[in-house]
């Protein structure tokens, strides 16, 4: 491509090259095998996709609950949500099926992904695909503009996955007792010793402590490239070196002196909300307003970001290789895209996940839809969220969470 | 072939089914997870026996302390409330024979309760920002913010074998009368009265030393449980590190497939961890023996005042304690589901209302649906099964296969499990129907087997032979006089049936793989963090349902009794 190529040109031309692929591959149909969208459109009648996803969040759970009536008076499929506690447990269940041989009729139909588990059924060839070329709605995305829905982790998702909604880390602190929040590394530090026992961060392996983690030694480390690799065994004292420098000193003045931590990020909403601490965190920079929205948090939360960048990716949906629905997962997988689901998706009151659409793409109507979203009160605007610094790869996750269970996990 | 003989037969299949089903499928599921712990799993090209799972487990910084909160936790909660349970059996029922009496019925309301619920109603009652510390900080002005304690999810286990002690001290209180009613003390009471022992001297020099053979299978199987629960310990138990039964859990599902062989280390060294305990119960059995045999036989009759006070107070004081929080617990689940937003240091919820029901409506019905199928289901076919091993017992097979029947009481249910579910993967059933309600069934059947068995054999044999020299046949007798006769203590077992699968969670979670969810396995799901309110309105439906299923036994006691009349 050449240099002077428009948006646009490089746009269709990741398209022509997602074309080209099952040309490359052909996904690897098993019953029924339908070729195009409209095939697995009449294909998907009365099936049941079975959607294993991270249960913890009512109201994800209940915008899962919307789309699944939604699909089943759209296409008469029956979209039975399978909440997870952790999204290992799917990937543990295909790879338990391809284990046992059961190469088709399994029990995942679609599985709500990133990362490292993306990364783990990709390497052991757990997924169908590839799938974003068939999905139509995918023409209103615009990966030139959000990188990481071709790159999760670092890992190229080669089209196996279809990007669902954007992910940015985002602070809230309560403003009625923290006025002046601390934007800075060092700040938060002095914050700490100022306020024992009123941060804390949930226990890694969760995926927001774990992002805490990496955070940290995102806005600490002196060069972020060896993290872009896959982890160097050689390099790991040394590239994390600042962030178990940083921990040792802030852990002592974290909730429960550092020796507990909250299970997981709604766990430590909940804490924010009892007033046991004054500073949470969340992946969805809307997740503040739309909880406040739903009187689970005080009106007086606001959300901040780190100064000098905010780790951020994209989490997709992705199809078994075993799957028993393929059809039904793709019809469900093209719906999540439209811009009609996504629009709500993004609604504060709803669920306040930012979509993955590129606005320029879509209609005139369309738009409006989310246009017409209201503007959550303690929401950030792109300007105040500042720049998104991308995942190191999945490697490294692994081995940070070890080293932090070893220091601090028990 | 006479009939005679034929009924024999016959007779032999329902026990012989009961241990096939408790005693193989656990069997195979230990098996699994040895053969797994010793590295041997080809599907994972585990080809040769290796100590590996063991050498990582041995490794783990979580181990220690893990396993040092879960012994904590288990051994003093079954202490206590063995204990806590004698003293109030000896309080309110010395003679076992006051079965109808409050304190029963308190009991049974709690014993009835699902652990989930009461789990989260006690969390929020306890925690730094729960309950009792708003009423504290409204007191005393203090406290303006929570105070930074670890009231819950401490790393010891308190709260845990608060939760553990709650919810087994009715048990035990239920098994001790119910032992007590068949030792018949009263003769026994009085004629160590009329020699002079006052009656709590009495009672413990007379009574206790009988009475302990006939609880010890409960409290060895309380104390199984609480070493091994898994739910209660999301909810109130530590989470940095967590108990082992969790870690086990957690490393069964862990996608690092070779995080398989470490769980299922992990599984075989629970079980160890159970069986040292209770072969320690048995050494402090020995060692109490030992110490108190003297005081037993020395003739002293006397019994300090301090005690008698004590013991009062005490007794008044911890009955009146477990049912004050029981219900607080239960009230706090309430006024959640009602709420539109509680914060502290607020009493009361900000304003009441129906949001959190009406939005979560869509949700709960399919659980609900869940659990009263395999509630009934399991119940029904437990209750058959019982009933047909009961009525065979004469059988040789049944009285030497009875202990067996108790097995899953024993092991750590998190151990076979584990491995079932890979039996379960193999032989494609799993996250069915079918696997669920097996599992389901497993436990559900001892229990309704533990409830029917005292009035079955209580029941009078001069009915049976009455109709049989009638000339009924044995079926019509059986239909016709016995059924009918028993019918309070067949609803009475299936109440209690239903409220033990209706309780189940990790049965449901490794059979089901999520896919099939119930009311329990939601609440816990809820529990990890998200809307307090929901997990309100889970928690309160759960509550409500096992108090229907106790009302409609209720009810079927009542006509019995009336139609009596």
């Amino acid at each position: 491509m050449t240099i002077g190529a428009t948006r646009r040109d490089l746009l269709l031309g990741g398209l022509a090259f997602s074309l080209a692929w099952p040309l490359a591959g052909r996904p690897a149909w098993a019953d029924p095998a339908p070729a195009s969208f409209e095939a697995a459109v009449s294909a998907a009648r009365g099936q049941t996709v079975y959607f294993n996803a991270w249960g913890g969040d009512q109201r994800i759970n209940d915008y899962i609950a919307w789309a699944g009536a939604e699909v089943a008076s759209r296409f008469g499929v029956t979209l039975q949500h399978v909440k997870l506690t952790d999204t290992a447990e799917a990937v543990t269940r295909v790879l338990a099926g391809k284990i046992a041989g059961q190469m088709d009729g399994g029990g995942v139909d679609l599985i709500w992904i990133n990362g490292e588990n993306f990364a783990a059924m990709k390497k052991q060839d757990l997924l169908f695909g590839p799938i974003i070329q068939l999905l139509p709605n995918m023409h209103f995305v615009d990966p030139l503009s959000k990188p990481t829905i071709l790159s999760d982790f670092t890992v190229p998702t080669d089209g196996y996955e279809s990007p669902w909604g954007m992910a940015q880390l985002v602070f809230f602190h309560d403003t009625a007792r923290v006025p002046q929040p601390p934007r800075t590394l060092p700040d938060l530090l002095a914050w700490a010793r100022a306020n024992p026992g009123r941060f804390t961060y949930p226990a890694p392996p969760d995926f927001i402590g774990t992002t805490v983690l990496k955070q940290f030694l995102l806005s600490l480390a002196a060069d972020r490239g060896p993290l872009d690799r896959p982890l160097d065994p050689a390099r790991f004292d040394a590239a994390t070196a600042p962030l178990w420098d940083y921990l040792a000193e802030l852990t002592p003045h974290l909730w429960r002196g550092g020796k507990s931590y909250p299970a997981s990020s709604t766990a430590q909403r909940q804490l924010l909300n009892d007033g046991e601490i004054d500073i949470s965190m969340a992946f969805n920079p809307g997740d503040a307003s739309s909880a406040i929205a739903q009187g689970l948090l005080p009106d007086t939360i606001r959300s901040f970001v780190l100064a000098g960048g905010s780790i951020g990716n994209t989490h997709f949906v992705a199809i078994p290789f075993n799957a028993k629905a393929k059809a039904g997962a793709l019809v469900v997988a093209d719906f999540l895209l439209s811009p009609w689901a996504q629009a709500r998706k993004q609604n504060a009151d709803i669920w306040g996940d930012p979509t993955v659409l590129e606005m320029s793409l879509l209609s005139a109507e369309d738009r409006q839809l989310f246009a017409a979203l209201p503007q959550g009160v303690a929401t950030l605007s792109p300007q105040e969220l500042g720049s998104v610094l991308p995942e190191p790869h999945p490697s490294w996750m692994v081995a940070i969470e070890a080293r932090w269970v070893q220091l601090y996990g028990h | 072939m006479k009939p005679v003989s034929l009924t024999r037969h016959l007779g032999r299949l329902p026990p012989a089914l009961a241990l096939l089903l408790l005693v193989g499928s656990i069997l195979v599921g230990l098996s699994f997870v040895v053969v797994t712990a010793f590295g041997y799993l080809p599907a994972l090209s585990g080809e040769r026996p290796t100590l590996d799972g063991f050498e990582r487990l041995f490794a783990d910084p979580r181990l220690a302390p893990s396993l040092l909160a879960t012994l904590t936790a288990g051994l003093v909660a079954t202490l206590a409330s063995f204990l806590t349970a004698l003293a109030l059996a000896a309080g309110f029922d010395p003679t076992g024979e006051n079965g109808q009496g409050w304190a029963h019925r308190l009991a049974v309301a709690v014993l009835a309760l699902p652990h989930v619920s009461l789990a989260l109603g006690l969390a929020f009652l306890i925690m730094p920002s729960g309950w009792i510390m708003r009423l504290i900080a409204l007191v005393t002005g203090l406290y303006p913010v929570p105070p930074d304690w670890p009231l819950v999810t401490d790393q010891g286990g308190v709260a845990l074998a608060l939760g553990l002690f709650l919810k087994e001290t009715p048990f035990l209180f239920i098994a001790t009368v119910t032992a007590l009613a068949q030792l018949k003390p009263a003769p026994m009471l009085l004629m160590a009265r009329s020699l002079g022992y006052r009656n709590h001297v009495a009672w413990m020099k007379v009574v206790l030393p009988r009475l302990y053979p006939l609880i010890r299978f409960p409290v060895l199987a309380v104390l199984a449980y609480s070493l091994s629960v898994v739910d209660m310990t999301l909810i109130l138990g530590p989470s940095t590190p967590t108990t082992l039964p969790v870690l086990v859990l957690r490393w069964a599902n862990d996608p690092d497939l070779a995080q398989r062989f470490l769980a299922a280390a992990a599984a075989v060294l629970q079980l160890l961890i159970v069986s040292l305990a209770i072969l320690l119960w048995w050494l402090g059995e020995r060692a109490a023996r030992r110490l108190l045999r003297p005081w037993l036989s020395n003739g002293s009759r006397a019994w300090p005042v301090w005690a008698a006070c004590l013991g009062r107070l005490l007794l008044r004081g911890t009955g009146l304690g477990i049912v004050a929080i029981v219900l607080l617990s239960l009230l706090s689940l309430l006024f959640w589901s009602v709420a539109t937003a509680w914060r502290y240091p607020d009493m009361m919820p900000q304003a009441l209302s129906l949001a959190a029901w009406q939005r979560t409506g869509m949700s709960w019905w399919q659980p609900l649906g869940a659990s009263l199928l395999l509630a009934g289901v399991s119940t029904l076919i437990g209750t058959m099964l019982a009933l047909a091993c009961l009525e065979h017992e004469r059988g040789a097979l049944v009285q030497r296969a009875e202990k067996w029947l108790f097995l899953p009481l024993l092991v750590p249910e998190v151990s076979f499990l584990v491995g079932i579910q890979v039996l379960l993967v193999l032989i494609g059933l799993n996250g069915g129907w079918l696997a669920v309600g097996w599992l389901h069934l497993l436990f559900v059947f001892p229990y309704v087997f533990l409830t029917l068995k005292a009035p079955w054999r209580a029941f009078d044999q001069r009915y049976e032979h009455m109709a049989l020299a009638l000339g009924h046949s044995p079926w019509c007798m059986l239909w016709q006089v016995k059924l009918p006769m028993l019918r309070g203590a067949i609803a009475w077992a299936a109440a209690i049936g239903g409220s033990v699968s209706l309780s189940l969670y990790l049965p449901t979670v490794l059979g089901g793989e999520g896919r099939i969810n119930t009311l329990a396995s939601e609440a816990v799901a809820l529990s990890a963090g998200g809307d307090r309110r929901v997990v309100g309105v889970y928690g309160t439906l759960q509550t409500l349902v096992a108090a229907l299923f106790f009302l409609l036994a209720l009810l079927a006691l009542r006509r019995r009794r009336w139609r009596a009349a």
